[in-house]
């Protein structure tokens, strides 16, 4: 009876372990998927082109007005 | 009569004889030994050995990131500086746009285009309907209605003239400035206005009803 007891302590505490274990590699690999960049700061890096379409604009220019 | 020293001890041997036994066992010993290791290690791993690896971690991260975020920052000045440029060297087109798109509806100026390039082309118009057009642009209302970056301004107007001047109204119509797409037209000859001439002598006029639509930016 009381070796059972032992054992079942043994039990629990391989359990726990293995919970925290677990639980510790869950949350360091989500630490290292997240980024640490704000979703404002990412738009703002976004590219952008920096070519304007001057064809467009000389057509529009061109055409005409009263 | 003799006085214990600590009066408790007595009270409590019987527990302490009890678990001695018991704690001497050899397989309790090693029993205990584990569990206390295991526990002992899931409690130093949950608050010692998981924040600072976190703090390991994120701060790696963080590097890369940041890393990354100077380079993308690096590019978007030089395409910033290069769109100054362009920007400086075009500045005198870009007043264009707001005629083409304005920013506010400007029926007016609408009509007035379509007016003048009718009177241009030596056709008269007779009839000129437009859709309810809201004065106050960029309420919230309108705005979350039409998720487009434009909104459409419906006209209906109709022009009397020769094959040739409503041709050339049209020709001119689709190229103002100011953007006017046609959607569909009817062409109605007029020549019952003429009912005492001659069949040869009456004048070819055409009447034509045309569906267009106007644009305007909404931000």
């Amino acid at each position: 009876m009381k070796q059972n007891n032992d054992r079942d302590l043994f039990l629990i505490s391989v359990f726990t372990f293995v919970t925290v274990f677990l639980w510790i590699t869950f949350e360091l690999i989500k630490t290292t998927k997240t980024s640490t960049v704000t979703q404002a700061v990412q738009e703002l890096s976004a590219s952008m082109s920096a070519t304007i379409d001057t064809d467009t604009l000389n057509v529009l220019n061109s055409r005409k007005r009263y | 009569m003799e006085q214990p020293i600590l009066p408790f001890v007595n009270q409590y041997k019987k527990y302490t004889q009890t678990i001695t036994p018991f704690l001497q066992r050899s397989t309790t010993k090693n029993y205990s030994t584990v569990i206390f290791f295991f526990l002992v290690l899931s409690v130093f791993g949950w608050y010692a050995i998981r924040p600072t690896i976190q703090t390991i971690l994120y701060l790696r991260r963080e590097i890369k990131d940041k890393t990354e975020l100077d380079k993308k920052m690096d590019t978007k000045i030089y395409a910033l500086i290069e769109a100054n440029a362009a920007y400086e060297n075009n500045q005198a087109l870009f007043p264009v746009l707001s005629q083409t798109i304005p920013n506010t509806p400007e029926a007016l100026d609408a009509v007035s285009q379509i007016k003048y390039c009718a009177k241009e082309n030596n056709t008269v118009i007779t009839l000129l309907q437009m859709s309810n057009i809201p004065l106050a642009t960029g309420s919230t209302a309108l705005t979350q209605k039409n998720k487009k970056s434009y909104t459409e301004i419906p006209l209906l107007f109709s022009v009397e003239g020769s094959f040739r001047s409503v041709l050339s109204f049209l020709q001119g119509l689709i190229s103002l400035r100011r953007i006017v797409t046609i959607q569909s037209m009817d062409f109605i000859p007029m020549k019952t206005a003429y009912a005492s001439a001659s069949e040869s002598a009456k004048p070819t006029i055409i009447k034509a009803t045309i569906h267009a639509i106007t644009y305007y930016e909404t931000k």
